[in-house]
């Protein structure tokens, strides 16, 4: 039952648009084909031209042909395009409340993150996001949770990661989170990763299972801890003022349209995720799966972040998602 | 210094910088007082200079504190990336103004020589109506983003995210002034000509907006305009700019702020830091006299066989291409060493323009490549298959261009070396010689990544100049004036070339010429489109575009068609490298250009050659697999 995703836009605006007038919507993409990302982009254009009746035409730009992620979300809140499906840190310099997504050990599993998400607590930061930012979550998806790939020595504890230097996406939490760990984070560009996992510059990486796959991370490092440290939902954006310029048939349209191109690219991801595991197993990567117990040791090692989290950000946020 | 904005020559052609030759006598005082006009322009230039100079030795301070802190106290900078971010905002925008201000912007003069005295200066004044509308246009959109970003914040250092469009708004107000200025300077009726057409092109793409046009019809406008403004030797990265706004005003597509992002984010990538420190480190060992104890040497060994200087600049060109991953940066260092030799050696910097420009493209394969590794990253091939894959193709088209080289040049050295100061030389040149093994086991080692050393380098070649006490500290701001003039131009254009190719991806332009070439159905037909017509579009669609949009449509048609996946990416990267260089519209043919302080005209037709010849060679990497396979099998690379 995804069909109750966090969605608040609101249903005003173009009152006079008749049947006639036709739309142009641009959804921007920064992924190559195959990824879960495209393949949600090209669902939704095929369902909303086929839905609308072709009253909407969508242009669907991959490939980070029109930009990075933090442009694409940049040209959304503008409007030089309307439509983006991003990581939600891309979106928290424009709505604060996006980085609880940047907290370790938030959720357990994909499926209770995804209820969570779809549920009020959802609803609560995708509302805060339309007043703040201009822009209007349609739905969420997920790309599942960051895993540990080290190069030599194996993680199934944080005194394992003691003093390792392990590259981080650059983030106030993500760089926060590592050091409780006892890790020193090393913010690298990603095409210098491989470069700098082979020479030792940095010995471990945190990332989605699918991406430890495309970066080739599994080449040079021999060991895979499933920490599920991150998780990692991507929000479908759409600008609020093209959104509400739409007649109330159509924002519907796209609605729905945002809602199954994600179940979609749950499913591919979810695949993708199990193909990707197959893949470093079978490459002779030990893998590594935490114990209850030994799980309970990193999320306690976490303590400060979320004290540090609840004092910047409010308790009440936190609540509303760290409930396990 | 203080000079360049007015000057008494009022028509001259735009003349590219005279990169590697600092040492040259600084204008003479002209002993009459400082008009009010110098007395401004002495001062601006001095907050400019000083702005540039912050952000180049700040960044360059951190980016070695970082190496230094990651690798021996387990301390490294979180913020680097995010520092890096603005140093080379401030780079681009103050830089690419203050290249402007010394007259030194990428132009290609098809007319020079061939005009009155009055056509010539007709012509300047439509070229600085043109660049003083697009800057205008830029402040504005550099406001708009800023105002965009009002409140928000870098996670890591709180920098506001504004301060990127108030860069670019403040840079091109005074690329502004300075266009005025210079209409000024053209006399009375071509100040009024230059106003009026400002005006009415004002309004003209004002206006467009109440009657948008389709995409497609944008993106041909936008395609006419740029070629009518290259055609009036309008400076290249204000075309870009230009045709861009053209377009988004044209089919009101867009909000004007677009043009802002767009620029921003070509400018995202950190490795392009690389860029202008490796110019900065070439200037130094040019000037400091290192790269004189490397002329000795090599005008005593190779240089005198026929061609014997370009024949070894090729391969210095493809060890550098070893250490660094970006193919720009390989010229600026490389170049900007060998260009004093060259010149004393009375070779034709156009032809030095066509070895390098095509040398860089041969190296584009060669480990470590960003290009492969971002291949990669969309495909299941590894990239360590992928880099030894690479060598031997490389290889193969370095003794191409070598052999080509010594075929067309009859310049050798007429002072024969004795086998005795041959060796002394060669102690002599050591230190300059141990830099690419320097960088390359700091690679190995893992003390450095691929852009951080460019900072190495540069703090290398300063030290090792002290050593000589060749440097003296008063030349060591000339260097660093002229290489922040030519980094900046070099910038500027990437960053604009990023906005004038979203709207062309905007329009669907490439993925249309990109899915016509799929489907062809044969493997012959696919390698022969590849080679012939995928250079054009990469000489448009400069790095990640063009390769992230042709990869993932050609690669799975390839493979289908019976092509190995790792031959076939080498070839691809090689080609678009190929694009990326060829003249005229190519970033690193313009970039070649402007290290060897040619004027772009006079080194298309030598390299074109040269890009055919390298294109010839590509035939055999494409239709004999082994010379891509036989490495990664012998070697048994997974
Ligand atoms: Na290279
Ligand atoms: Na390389």
């Amino acid at each position: 039952g995804a069909k109750t995703n966090g969605i608040s836009g609101g249903s005003g605006g173009g009152g006079g648009a008749g049947n006639t007038t036709t739309y142009s919507l641009t959804w921007g993409g920064a992924t190559p084909p195959g990824n879960p990302l495209t393949i949600q982009a090209a669902t939704f254009a095929q369902q909303v031209e086929q839905k609308s009746n072709g009253r909407i035409k969508v242009r669907d730009v991959e490939g980070a042909a029109l930009g990075a992620p933090p442009s694409l979300v940049q040209q959304v809140k503008s409007g030089a395009i309307q439509m983006t499906s991003i990581a939600p840190q891309y979106v928290a310099p424009y709505a604060k409340s996006m980085d609880v997504f940047s907290l370790p050990f938030l959720f357990s599993d994909d499926q209770s993150a995804l209820d969570i998400m779809r549920g009020p607590s959802g609803a609560k930061v995708a509302d805060e996001m339309r007043q703040q930012s201009g822009m209007t979550v349609l739905a969420w998806g997920s790309l599942g949770f960051t895993q540990l790939m080290t190069k030599s020595t194996p993680v199934s504890t944080p005194a394992d990661m003691k003093g390792m230097k392990v590259r981080v996406l650059p983030s106030a939490i993500g760089t926060q989170v590592v050091k409780a760990l006892g890790a020193t984070p090393v913010s690298l560009d990603s095409t210098e990763l491989l470069t700098a996992l082979q020479s030792g510059t940095v010995v471990g990486d945190i990332d989605p299972t699918p991406q430890l796959v495309s970066f080739k991370d599994y080449t040079v490092a021999k060991y895979l801890t499933q920490l599920n440290l991150f998780y990692n939902p991507d929000v479908v954006a759409i600008n609020t003022k093209f959104f509400q310029s739409l007649p109330s048939d159509l924002q519907q349209v796209v609605k729905d349209a945002a809602v199954a191109a994600t179940d979609k690219e749950v499913q591919v991801n979810t695949q993708a995720t199990e193909a990707g595991l197959k893949t470093i197993k079978d490459s002779g990567v030990k893998v590594t799966d935490l114990t209850a117990d030994q799980r309970a040791q990193f999320v306690a090692a976490e303590q400060s972040v979320y004290t540090d989290f609840a004092a910047s950000h409010g308790q009440d946020l936190l609540n509303a998602f760290k409930k396990s | 210094m203080g000079d360049d904005l007015v000057t008494t020559d009022t028509v001259r052609a735009r003349a590219p910088v005279e990169a590697g030759a600092p040492e040259q006598p600084p204008a003479p005082p002209t002993g009459t007082r400082r008009t009010a006009y110098q007395q401004v322009d002495r001062a601006i230039n001095i907050v400019v200079d000083s702005v540039l100079g912050l952000a180049f030795v700040g960044e360059l301070v951190i980016m070695l504190a970082n190496v230094i802190g990651r690798s021996f106290l387990n301390h490294p900078l979180d913020w680097n990336l995010e520092a890096g971010a603005i140093a080379l905002t401030v780079m681009t925008f103050v830089g690419g103004a203050r290249a402007y201000s010394k007259d030194a912007s990428i132009a290609l003069n098809l007319f020079a020589g061939k005009l009155s005295e009055s056509g010539r200066a007709t012509l300047r004044m439509v070229q600085e109506s043109v660049v003083f509308l697009t800057a205008a246009l830029l402040c504005q959109t550099g406001i708009e983003g800023a105002q965009a970003e009002s409140g928000v914040r870098t996670p890591l250092l709180s920098v506001p995210q504004s301060t990127y469009g108030i860069v670019l708004a403040a840079s091109m107000a005074l690329v502004c002034l300075y266009a005025l200025v210079r209409l000024v300077s053209l006399g009375w009726q071509r100040l009024v000509g230059g106003v009026a057409l400002i005006a009415v092109l004002g309004i003209v793409v004002l206006s467009v907006r109440l009657l948008p046009w389709t995409a497609t019809q944008g993106a041909i406008a936008m395609l006419v305009v740029a070629v009518l403004l290259i055609i009036a030797a309008v400076p290249l990265a204000f075309v870009f700019a230009a045709a861009m706004a053209v377009f988004v005003e044209f089919t009101a597509a867009a909000p004007i702020v677009t043009v802002q992002l767009t620029i921003q984010n070509s400018i995202s990538s950190y490795v392009l830091l690389a860029i202008p420190f490796f110019i900065f480190a070439g200037h130094i060992m040019g000037v400091g006299g290192l790269s004189r104890k490397l002329t000795d040497l090599a005008s005593a060994t190779v240089s005198r066989r026929r061609g014997g200087l370009l024949m070894s600049a090729v391969g210095a060109m493809f060890v550098f291409s070893g250490v660094s991953g970006a193919k720009v940066a390989d010229i600026a260092a490389v170049g900007t060493a060998m260009k004093p030799m060259l010149a004393e050696e009375k070779y034709n910097p156009a032809e030095s323009v066509a070895v390098f420009s095509s040398s860089a493209a041969m190296g584009e394969s060669i480990p470590p490549s960003v290009a492969l590794l971002i291949l990669s990253s969309f495909t299941a091939l590894s990239p360590t298959k992928l880099f030894v894959g690479g060598v031997l193709p490389a290889a193969f088209l370095a003794v191409v261009l070598i052999v080509f080289v010594r075929y067309r040049n009859n310049v050798r050295n007429s002072a024969p070396g004795t086998p005795v100061n041959r060796w002394l030389l060669l102690v002599k040149a050591l230190p300059v010689l141990v830099i690419p093994l320097f960088l390359f086991f700091g690679l190995i080692f893992g003390l450095t990544t691929p852009t951080e050393l460019s900072a190495v380098a540069v703090a290398y070649a300063f030290i090792a100049s002290i050593c000589y006490r060749t440097l003296k500290p008063k030349q060591l701001f000339t260097v660093f004036a002229e290489s922040a003039t030519l980094a900046g131009m070099i910038l500027l254009i990437v960053a604009n070339a990023g906005a004038f190719t979203w709207a062309l991806s905007f329009a669907g332009i490439p993925q249309a010429l990109a899915s016509a070439l799929t489907g062809l159905g044969h493997p012959v037909w696919l390698i022969l489109i590849t080679i012939v017509v995928l250079p054009v579009f990469g000489s448009f669609l400069e790095g990640l575009p063009a390769l992230l949009i042709f990869g993932p449509l050609l690669l799975p048609e390839a493979q289908a068609l019976g092509i190995d996946p790792i031959q076939y990416s080498v070839l691809l990267v090689i080609v678009l490298g190929v694009g990326a260089f060829a003249p005229p519209f190519g970033v690193g043919f313009l970039a070649s250009c402007s290290v060897f302080g040619v004027e772009p005209r006079l080194a298309v037709t030598r390299t074109l050659i040269y890009m055919g010849v390298l294109l010839a060679g590509c035939l055999v990497v494409g239709f004999v697999p082994q010379l891509t396979t036989v490495l990664p099998t012998v070697l048994g690379t997974q």
